[in-house]
């Protein structure tokens, strides 16, 4: 059963109607045209005073009555297999209730120094870590390698030297026909062209009006979220566990558990709370999760197991180096004609370090061809990191883009616009230009005459929309008015927690301390995970429709008491009334109270969007203004302006303080982080936040965020999401504002004041 | 980290007695000292607390003229003390650039002078270095953009990481130190130990002995200082280059002056080539630059710190500049 | 919409396999994407129990660890 409905669709303003089909017990789409209490404004984090005044209780300040701690011992070799590990020594220690190994049978091997060995847990954290130091460990050290360009070499010591036997040969199992190639140290190719083969691309761009070439490089760059990875772990009994974990996504996590530990999803339950941020390195029961687990069950006591700071950097994850082969072709008009992009990086151990993302979907280009290889190298395993790839394919593009624009005497923002033809990118541009002040720019490079010189670049950002669904929302109304809002999703400091009282709110008519948040719990069904950039668009049509739902039952109610039937009743204010009638109402309470058996509940489900997995760009434009000192090397960022879009914003205020985080990260990026693992020992050299350098309060720009309103109708609160778009084009932009202050283009990051004064020699 | 005993004396008798127990440290702000502990690299059975000892507060007048600043007071103290203005400038513009304002509310003027390297292999228990005892230097051939310029070939190419040094040193500042038995003043640059007399050793400091005092000499006319921490980041941050100058300028002309460089050596690295081209000139600009270039023209570069150099030079012609009265960032040459 | 091809054992993690629908899959399971990672759940690391590498094409029938999915 549907209804048709008519919305106002549209960027910012420029709205056009749109009909369309939703289902009969769907609420009509908020669209461009309403005018809202709560959404698209600005409400303050519900939590927001419980956080500054450490009332909040994060995984990290879990204490439980017997709680023990853990703590791995951890391999100091970056490549070794473990022979043998004798525990008495630690079994002796003071405090020592318990120490396993990480793996089943030995030996095993171990990769890259940090990679976790045993595991112990003791009374205390100080006796957990003494005792760790206690287990002997016999290795068999071997040769290893932890710099790319070694590792690329043909004689470099291999990091995966086991050779599967060859099973069934390709074709015969499906999916194998994306088997990649692996060759010494190199995975891949993974190879992705639009109208051309490798030997056509160079041709290609050899035969436009202007090129761009350029190797890029980018570091590892760490996560380093406020609260380190971690779970406290407790048996309820043999067959009940419950988990408080810092973790991305309740649901999936206590699946882990689930089928690691052979227990039913039923029995296991994954709690939390508030959380310290995860930028996507906090997925699943992961190693200490498991050792948690496995170390209560032998205690039978609650274990409480977080990574050390130094551990977060050695084995948290890390957004992979990458080394970018790039060749841009364009027309005199500059626009794109031709895209190769080779690139080969390095998730440690791992996979993922592709940076071809933006090449392929930032600008419209007929003729593309991308080759993305993984290097393996004996250092830590890449995670997913906010935007995976794509701040590292920013760099190398918008650099490549800008460079071109110089070329032709255009005007960098211009040859952006030349290439696209995206209404919610140009309304950007038009926004973001005027807020900065672009047109004020200074046409020509190193134009200062002064030892210190200023410069203003920009680049773009690109993400994609996408959500998941079946994510059950509970709302329950009880006799004395209280509403509540159920769901399982966690709130990783993004405040979605916020954003769910302010849609309850909003649909009920209610103010929001009326409404009471029930999150961060795998009981409370299942949410979105945080990655993606989904979490809003994920969870909140579900929410939405559930709000509608109770206040459909809320009319059933109210209608006796008007003598009514319940269509004509409406909520506004936190009263009830007879639509078009506001001279007699009732209060909000006085109906609930007369809600049979005291309570009622209602649950919505998210449903796929009204047009389907419809591929959808989520833009964003940053411009930059820094100040480099051409005698020191040192950079400055002065200022950034961003404009984001993510459908229709929800919260303005917390969504720009995720932009203003991302930007912030990306300063960071752009200017001081990088993991440095010593050539001789593969050790990382700066495992702690002194040295491994991150933007403080004195580093940060100004910021002017801004996000505009893009409604698309796709579904009941036309929401998308800005956690990755945001921190995209920072390290970009501001190479661009540097190469215009100087002249000089910086092809490596992190751009210290070293590489600053190579280029400009 | 192991487990320790706690004394906290109140006068200074107290203290050197109870420094006399074996594995016993002196502990002021602890700033340092507990970042060594927490990363395994000493293990003190006592920490003395000797940071409720008056008589370590004291700022007092020396019979010359000079100023003793008692080795407890804060660095956030000694940034803000008025009798520094002046001619003694570059002590408080270096307090005051040293560490965050949290550290700087707790560490103290002894405590900053006695601190250990920022060199990450020494502060790694991984590593048994050449400083620890060890047999090498892993930042030779390792990782050592931020080690040493010059001094490095002794074994142990680690920097000094206290600021505070640099200034003392370009002002001809000593140490009281005193203990059970008696007293004596020693200098600055006498105090820091570089590796080619004691690889192991950062100070002569010995059990027993503890600093009450940094004495100030007495200003002399005309005497002017500077100092300037060049970061990398603008929030907290070691130096990539530091400089502390001090000299006396009359009608524009440099006598006896001093140029420190930190974050360059193992101890605060004076420049006699720099000095030696400011002695009797009138400071300019391009004097300034020539002083950098002679000083850099020293440096022994390690294999990853070369760059490190230019930025240094950078440094020093800006702070001669400074310390007399030329702006280095004036537009043009 | 490409089909889904669900043919590596059951216990191959990454990231994506905690955010996506079923049917959107397969950029993980067959390798499409450059910028997956992958972990086993039985080791949490990115070797298998055998020690070797856990990626999608690896992760197949013949291995000794493999494990079949239910669902399919």
């Amino acid at each position: 059963m549907t209804k048709d409905v008519r919305i106002q669709v549209g960027v910012a303003d420029n709205l056009q109607e749109m009909a369309l089909k939703v289902p009969k017990n769907d609420p009509r789409p908020w669209d461009g045209n309403d005018q809202l209490k709560y959404i698209g404004g600005r409400t303050t984090r519900l939590d927001g005073v419980a956080k500054v005044t450490g009332a909040a209780k994060y995984t990290f300040d879990m204490r439980l009555p017997g709680m023990l701690y853990g703590k791995f011992a951890r391999s100091p070799y970056p490549a070794a297999v473990v022979k043998s590990i004798d525990y008495s020594k630690a079994l002796k220690a003071p405090g020592v209730k318990a120490v396993l190994p990480m793996q089943e049978k030995l030996p095993f091997s171990v990769r890259f120094v940090g990679q976790e060995v045993a595991g112990v847990a003791a009374k205390t954290l100080n006796q957990a870590e003494e005792a760790a130091k206690l287990i002997e460990i016999e290795y068999e050290v071997k040769n290893f390698t932890v710099k790319l360009d070694d590792a690329m070499k043909e004689n470099a010591p291999l990091v995966w030297d086991v050779q599967v036997k060859e099973e069934a040969s390709a074709g015969d199992i499906p999916g194998q026909e994306n088997t990649l190639p692996q060759v010494g140290n190199i995975r891949g190719p993974n190879v992705s062209a639009r109208n051309a083969t490798k030997e056509e691309i160079d041709s290609l761009v050899n035969a436009s009006y202007v090129t761009s070439e350029g190797v890029y490089r980018t570091q590892v760059q760490t996560h380093s979220a406020m609260e380190t990875h971690g779970v406290v772990a407790k048996w309820d009994d043999d067959k009940h566990l419950t988990v408080w974990a810092s973790t991305q996504s309740t649901f999936r996590t206590r699946k882990d558990f689930a089928e690691r530990f052979e227990l039913p999803e039923a029995n296991v339950r994954v709690i939390t709370e508030h959380m310290g941020g995860g930028f996507g390195a906090k997925f699943g029961a992961d190693t200490f999760g498991v050792m948690a687990a496995k170390l209560s069950k032998v205690t039978q006591a609650p274990v409480f197991f977080m990574l050390d700071r130094k551990e977060e950097h050695w084995a948290g994850g890390n957004r992979p180096s990458s080394l970018q082969n790039v060749r841009l072709g364009a027309n005199k008009e500059g626009k794109l004609e031709a895209i190769k992009m080779l690139c080969h990086g390095s998730a440690g151990i791992g996979t993922g370090s592709g940076t071809g993302n933006p090449f392929k979907n930032l600008y419209p280009c007929e003729k593309l061809y991308v080759e993305e290889s993984d290097v393996f190298t004996n250092a830590g395993m890449g995670r997913a990191f906010r935007a995976p790839g794509h701040p590292q394919g920013i760099f190398a593009l918008e650099q490549g883009m800008d460079d071109l624009a110089y070329q032709l005497g255009l005007d960098p923002l211009e040859i952006r616009r030349r290439n696209t033809s995206h209404e919610v990118r140009l309304k950007e541009y038009e926004i973001g230009a005027k807020k900065f002040g672009w047109s004020q720019r200074n046409p020509k490079v190193a134009a200062d005459s002064g030892p210190i010189k200023r410069g203003v670049g920009m680049a773009n950002s690109v993400w994609y929309y996408f959500y998941g669904t079946g994510f059950p929302a509970t709302i329950q109304v009880n006799s004395d008015g209280s509403v509540e809002i159920m769901n399982g999703v966690q709130d990783i400091g993004t405040g979605i927690r916020t954003v769910l009282a302010m849609i309850v709110a909003e649909e009920l008519g209610l103010d929001i301390s009326e409404v009471k948040v029930k999150i961060g719990d795998s009981d409370l069904g299942a949410g979105p995970a945080s990655g993606g950039s989904q979490t809003t668009g994920g969870i909140t049509p579900a929410v939405r429709k559930a709000a509608y739902l109770a206040k459909q039952k809320m009319r059933e109610v109210a209608a006796p008491l008007f003598g009514v039937s319940p269509e004509q009743i409406g909520f506004e204010n936190g009263r009830a009334h007879v639509l078009g009638d506001p001279s007699t109402s009732l209060g909000w309470q006085q109906v609930a109270s007369r809600i049979p058996g005291g309570q009622f509940k209602v649950v919505a489900e998210r449903k796929k969007d009204y047009f389907g997995n419809q591929f959808q760009i989520i833009c964003g434009v940053q411009f930059a203004e820094v100040e480099v000192d051409t005698q020191t090397g040192v950079v400055k960022v002065k200022r950034v302006v961003a404009v984001h879009d993510c459908g229709r914003p929800m919260n303005r205020l917390t969504l720009e303080s995720q932009i203003n985080g991302g930007i912030i990260q990306g300063v960071s990026y752009a200017l001081f982080e990088n993991r440095l693992l010593d050539r001789n020992t593969g050790h990382m050299v700066n495992p702690n936040l002194e040295q491994y350098k991150i933007a403080g309060s004195m580093d940060i720009p100004e910021i002017d965020s801004t996000v505009i309103d893009v409604f698309k109708g796709h579904n009941s609160t036309s929401a998308m999401g800005i956690g990755e778009p945001a921190t995209v084009p920072t390290a970009g932009a501001i190479a661009n504002a540097i190469y215009h202050a100087t002249g000089a283009r910086i092809y490596d990051l992190p751009m210290t004041p070293d590489k600053i004064l190579a280029a400009l020699a | 980290m192991n487990k320790f005993e706690y004394a906290m004396p109140q006068d200074i008798p107290q203290a050197l007695s109870s420094v006399q127990h074996s594995g016993a440290v002196f502990k002021a702000g602890g700033v340092d000292l507990l970042d060594l502990m927490k990363e395994g690299i000493i293990a003190p059975s006592r920490l003395v607390h000797i940071n409720n000892i008056e008589a370590l507060k004291v700022i007092s007048r020396t019979k010359d003229g000079g100023l003793a600043l008692g080795a407890n007071l804060t660095i956030a103290e000694i940034a803000e003390l008025r009798e520094l203005s002046g001619a003694h400038q570059a002590l408080p513009q270096a307090a005051g650039s040293t560490a965050t304002p949290q550290i700087r509310n707790l560490a103290t003027l002894g405590g900053n002078l006695c601190q250990e390297t920022r060199c990450w292999y020494f502060r790694d228990q991984n590593f048994s270095c050449s400083h620890k005892g060890g047999s090498q230097c892993f930042a030779l051939q390792g990782e050592n953009y931020y080690h040493a310029l010059f001094d490095n070939k002794s074994g142990c190419v680690r920097v000094n990481a206290s600021s505070i040094s640099i200034a003392l040193v370009a002002l001809g500042a000593k140490l009281r130190i005193t203990s059970a038995e008696s007293s004596r003043d020693v200098s600055v640059a006498e105090f820091l130990v570089a590796p080619s007399q004691d690889i192991e050793k950062t100070h002569i400091l010995e059990r027993g002995e503890i600093i009450e005092a940094i004495i100030l000499p007495a200003s002399k006319p005309h005497q002017r200082s500077f100092y300037y921490k060049q970061k990398e980041k603008q929030s907290f941050d070691w130096p990539v280059a530091e400089v502390a100058v001090s000299w006396v300028q009359k009608g524009g002309v440099c006598e006896n002056p001093t140029v420190i460089l930190g974050a360059a050596a193992p101890t605060p690295w004076r420049s006699k080539k720099a000095e030696a081209v400011l002695a009797g000139q009138k400071i300019t600009k391009k004097l300034a630059e020539k002083a950098a270039q002679a000083a850099m023209s020293e440096a022994t570069p390690l294999s990853q710190n070369a760059n490190r150099a230019k930025v240094f030079e950078a440094v020093i012609a800006r702070v001669i500049s400074w310390a007399g009265g030329v702006d280095p960032l004036q537009e043009g040459k | 919409m490409e089909k889904t091809v669900i043919s590596h054992c059951r216990y191959l993690r990454t990231k994506m396999a905690y955010l996506a629908d079923e049917e959107d899959s397969h950029m993980w399971r067959t390798n499409k994407s450059s910028t997956a990672n992958y972990w086993c759940l039985c080791t949490m690391g990115a070797a298998g129990p055998d020690d070797n590498l856990v990626v999608p094409e690896r992760c197949q029938a013949s291995r000794s660890c493999y494990k079949e999915i239910d669902l399919v």
